[in-house]
């Protein structure tokens, strides 16, 4: 191993995360190269120092007085409190939800939305296991892959949208394209970068009553903002056999921006098939 | 006398999250004093990532990385709360520019006290800042260090590596001023 090659493995040997052979390698060049050596023992200060210097510090210490109080506080809630207070946030955010719905569309247009509702669950899930936090139990397939197995319009997303495009408020550009399943919801999964955020556009089969007024080709989907989940905007729209979701830590009208750019575009393409 | 089910299940909750989460409380909220550099913000910051994290804790599943969750939930619930507070946009990654142009890396001074240490960790950018944190101070792991920052393993180690060479930087030059250079605004 030459220096350049040990020097930028430094990190990694003094966090301890070299494979085995790797770290030897490594040793082994240290026992006979004394500017490596002092290298390393300065970068192995640094740290030290660091840590010293954090721990030290009675500033950024917790307080005993917050630390009891902080327990007392999350026990009560864990005792008696939380899971019922959850519970009846939830139903009570139903109620409204329903309340509303029926006064400005009727029961039909309540049904619907519940659905979206529930499958917009599943895409925030999926938003933040996939895209955030890199935890889904199954493996991503690729698009053409899950195309081929099963929804053939996954095909369609291949390519669309483009790699880079603009909105109003800021350009959009695709990292990653790929198909992924949530709690056994199939997504269309493409990965967004939108003002340092990512944002993920996810398209799922829809149930035909979802669907079942669309019939028109150049139909612009209405755009439907729902709870946030966990802190998460989502913005929903019908195309035809899908539905498409944006989520994102943005604020609703950022994530409406997006999805007001895709929703005329994806629609067309989907009812052309 | 037969016992109350759902308050048996309450006991459940909490004995799993004493035993899981509330080791982690020192560290979460030195991270979160070191972000917020205030004590108020910091506690108010870590009572409601452990409220949070309660409300969640049905999905969290044993013995994986609690740290690392717990710091991706306090970290999300400090930028919702900057977007709530501010319509700033945000410089995208600042300091790579500034990384890919320091041309060596200078030895660390002999004899540096606390207080030097941490104002030069201070004057870097803050997505060095948190990544030395988690490395030096809480020694996660880069993967529990990804995990919660949601990031690659390898944007952690290129933060560490560019991080490490700026805060060495620093701490070979005379303090430019008393006023931080980067502030944990961005994330």
């Amino acid at each position: 191993m030459q220096c350049r090659e040990v020097r930028d493995l430094a990190d990694s040997f003094l966090s301890e995360q070299l494979l085995v052979e790797t770290n030897h390698e490594v040793l082994r060049h240290l026992e006979g190269c004394p500017a490596c050596r002092a290298e390393f023992a300065s970068l192995r200060d640094l740290r030290r120092a660091v840590r010293r210097a954090f721990i030290n510090s009675q500033a950024l210490r917790i307080s005993d007085e917050f630390r009891d109080s902080l327990a007392a506080h999350v026990r009560e809630a864990a005792r008696h409190k939380t899971p019922r207070r959850i519970v009846r946030r939830r139903w009570a955010v139903g109620f409204a939800v329903a309340a509303i719905l029926i006064i400005v569309a009727g029961v039909g247009q309540f049904l619907r939305t519940r659905g979206i509702d529930l499958i917009a669950r599943d895409a925030v899930g999926d938003h933040q296991n996939c895209a955030v936090q890199f935890r889904l139990g199954e493996k991503p397939i690729s698009l053409e892959d899950a195309a081929a197995r099963y929804d053939p319009s996954f095909r369609l997303l291949q390519e669309m949208p483009s790699d880079d495009w603009n909105t109003p408020i800021g350009p959009v550009r695709v990292v990653d394209r790929h198909s992924c399943v949530f709690q056994g919801r199939r997504f269309a999964h493409i990965v967004l970068q939108f003002q340092g955020q990512t944002v993920s556009l996810l398209v799922t089969g829809s149930h035909g009553e979802a669907n079942a007024s669309i019939n028109s080709t150049d139909r612009v989907p209405h755009l439907v903002g729902l709870a946030s989940n966990d802190g998460f905007q989502v913005v929903s729209f019908e195309i035809p056999g899908h539905t498409v979701f944006l989520v994102g830590s943005l604020e609703e009208q950022q994530i409406r921006q997006v999805a007001q750019s895709l929703s005329g575009p994806l629609y067309s393409r989907f009812a052309r098939g | 006398m037969a016992s109350d089910p759902r308050r048996h299940h309450d006991e459940q909750v909490w004995a799993a999250f004493e035993v899981e989460v509330l080791p982690h409380l020192g560290g979460l909220f030195r991270f979160a004093m070191w972000l917020e550099q205030e004590r108020d913000k910091a506690e108010d910051l870590v009572q409601e990532t452990m409220t949070a994290a309660l409300q969640s804790f049905h999905r969290f599943r044993t013995g994986t990385n609690c740290r690392a969750w717990l710091i991706s939930i306090l970290r999300h619930i400090r930028s919702n709360r900057q977007r709530a507070s501010t319509r700033l946009s945000l410089v995208t990654d600042p300091g790579d520019r500034i990384a890919d142009t320091v041309p060596f890396v200078p030895p660390v001074p002999q004899q540096l006290t606390d207080e030097e240490v941490l104002a030069a960790l201070r004057r870097i950018p803050p997505q060095y800042q948190e990544i030395i944190v988690l490395c030096d101070v809480e020694e996660m792991t880069y993967k529990e260090i990804a995990d919660a920052l949601g990031v690659p393993v390898g944007t952690v180690m290129s933060r560490l590596h560019r991080g490490r060479a700026l805060l060495r930087a620093e701490l070979s030059q005379p303090s430019q001023g008393e006023g931080e250079r980067w502030h944990s605004a961005g994330s």
